[in-house]
């Protein structure tokens, strides 16, 4: 960290050893001011991130039944939602019309 | 023809879930509905490691994270919101009525934000700030709930802003229903203390009413409204719900049982929200609704913890770095990270991984 901005990644796991080292010498984590929390739920990190995400539109003027799911890239649904109000569409954005909203 | 827009933020749901989810529960509103949906899977365009602080921004911009450049939460946004600002300032700068509620990096508010028809920043925001004011007690409540619940949910309510908020109840819009089941969880909580984990959906709940009273009342041309309770459940018992993901479990059954309806309880509550917003929309059928998740999530490792290390008191963390308590600033984060801003001279290096926590220092 240097003036600004600093982000610590905490969240380390059933630690055995119960000491913070900080400039070659160890120090119990309350000298510190961490906390090895005991977690209630024995929960862990069991899913992460992928990619792939889900996106559903519901138009109550069409109930007509879709069968197919394509594949899009989320950063379609912006130039779509510009374009869906007719205002000035931004020069980065790259529009590709979404069945559903254009 | 232009048509308003619900945007529906149900943060990291995966198509698996969805699918998951409708076949189990044909009768739920959101399996009745799906067929008749325009349905997408969307792909994240962003390198290197995901994380919803990135991947939102990239949804909202239009631009993947090598241009957006937003890697935590709570960075300075000033300049990227010129380049490439999120959709809801595009909008309401071109004179379309609009609506934020939670959207990832909606904190700080923007200089124009009474300008909305309403504005609820994330809970990530550092303070209560929010439009019409008369929300900022909700918020207020909302924020402080959030903060003591990060690893571990709270098992106290915070009854100061807790009766702040019940004093505005009429304006917020919180229904009969909803109080219900507030007292139906409160009452479970006392015969099975596990459930207390299902707070943190309850917080949503809460927030869903107010946002609806705002659409009824408003009727927006298009609005946000953000939500991480399946995600957060997701991430917790994933492996309860499915077991056959792992090579390796060594997970045990009384832990799978306790816990293997847990994402179905999250989803169960969106498929209410569904149910409103699209009755919502039948009676009002200029609008359509988008759901979107912007990335998902898939299994990773059946593992159970015992503890996690967390900061316990940062006035000593800093006292420790021989920072003084105007040379730092808490900045609002996820767990497990932890932000802060601060004023010091000269370099401290935090190393982690997993297992590992390191700090040196240096001129």
């Amino acid at each position: 960290m240097e003036n600004g901005f600093f982000a610590v990644d905490l969240g380390q796991k059933n630690l055995k050893e119960k000491v913070i080292q900080f400039d070659g010498t160890n120090y119990s984590f309350e000298e510190t001011g961490f906390e090895n929390m005991e977690i209630d739920d024995h929960s862990g990190s069991t899913a992460y991130h992928i990619p792939e995400g889900t996106l559903v539109i519901y138009d109550p003027q069409d109930k007509s039944i879709k069968k197919e799911i394509s594949q899009i890239p989320s950063t379609a649904l912006v130039p779509s939602i510009v374009k869906n109000f007719d205002i000035p569409m931004p020069a980065y954005l790259k529009y590709q019309p979404i069945a559903g909203i254009n | 023809m232009m048509r308003k827009i619900i945007l529906f933020e149900l943060n990291e749901v995966p198509w698996r879930v969805v699918k998951y989810y409708c076949d189990k529960n044909p009768d739920s509103t959101f399996a009745k509905i799906l067929p008749q949906c325009f349905k997408y899977e969307t792909v994240t365009p962003d390198q290197g490691h995901l994380s919803p602080w990135i991947t939102w921004p990239t949804l909202h911009r239009g631009v993947d994270n090598t241009k957006h450049g937003i890697g935590d939460l709570n960075q300075d946004l000033e300049q990227v919101n010129k380049d490439y600002p999120p959709i809801w300032q595009i909008l309401q700068k071109n004179g379309i009525k609009t609506g934020v509620f939670g959207s990832m990096h909606s904190s700080p508010v923007p200089s124009d934000f009474r300008k909305y028809v309403f504005y609820v920043p994330d809970a990530f925001a550092v303070d209560k700030t929010a439009h019409p004011e008369y929300i900022e007690p909700f918020q207020d409540f909302n924020l402080s709930m959030s903060r003591e619940s990060a690893r571990n949910v709270s098992g106290g309510i915070n009854m100061k802003t807790g009766s702040q908020m019940l004093m505005k109840v009429p304006q917020l819009g919180f229904k009969m229903n909803t109080f219900f089941d507030l007292g139906k969880q409160l009452l479970d909580e006392r015969k099975r203390p596990w459930v207390r984990t299902r707070r943190r959906t309850y917080q949503v709940v809460l927030a869903f009413d107010v946002f609806m009273k705002q659409m009824r009342k408003s009727k927006p041309q298009f609005v946000t409204f953000f939500s991480n309770h399946v995600a957060s459940s997701m991430h917790r018992y994933w492996a309860a719900t499915f077991p056959g993901d792992y090579k390796q479990f060594d997970i045990g059954k009384d832990w799978v049982d306790t816990y293997k309806n847990e994402i179905d309880f999250t989803m169960n509550k969106f498929d209410k929200f569904f149910s409103e917003m699209v009755a919502f929309a039948n009676e009002n059928p200029d609008y359509k609704i988008v759901v979107a998740s912007s990335m998902g999530q898939a299994s990773t490792v059946a593992e159970l913890l015992d503890s996690q290390l967390l900061m316990g008191n940062e006035a000593k963390f800093f006292e420790f770095l021989k920072m003084d308590a105007s040379q730092w600033k808490h900045v609002p984060s996820m767990f497990p990270i932890q932000c802060y801003h601060h004023t010091r001279k000269g370099r401290i290096f935090c190393q982690s991984t997993e297992t590992y926590f390191h700090c040196r220092t240096a001129a």
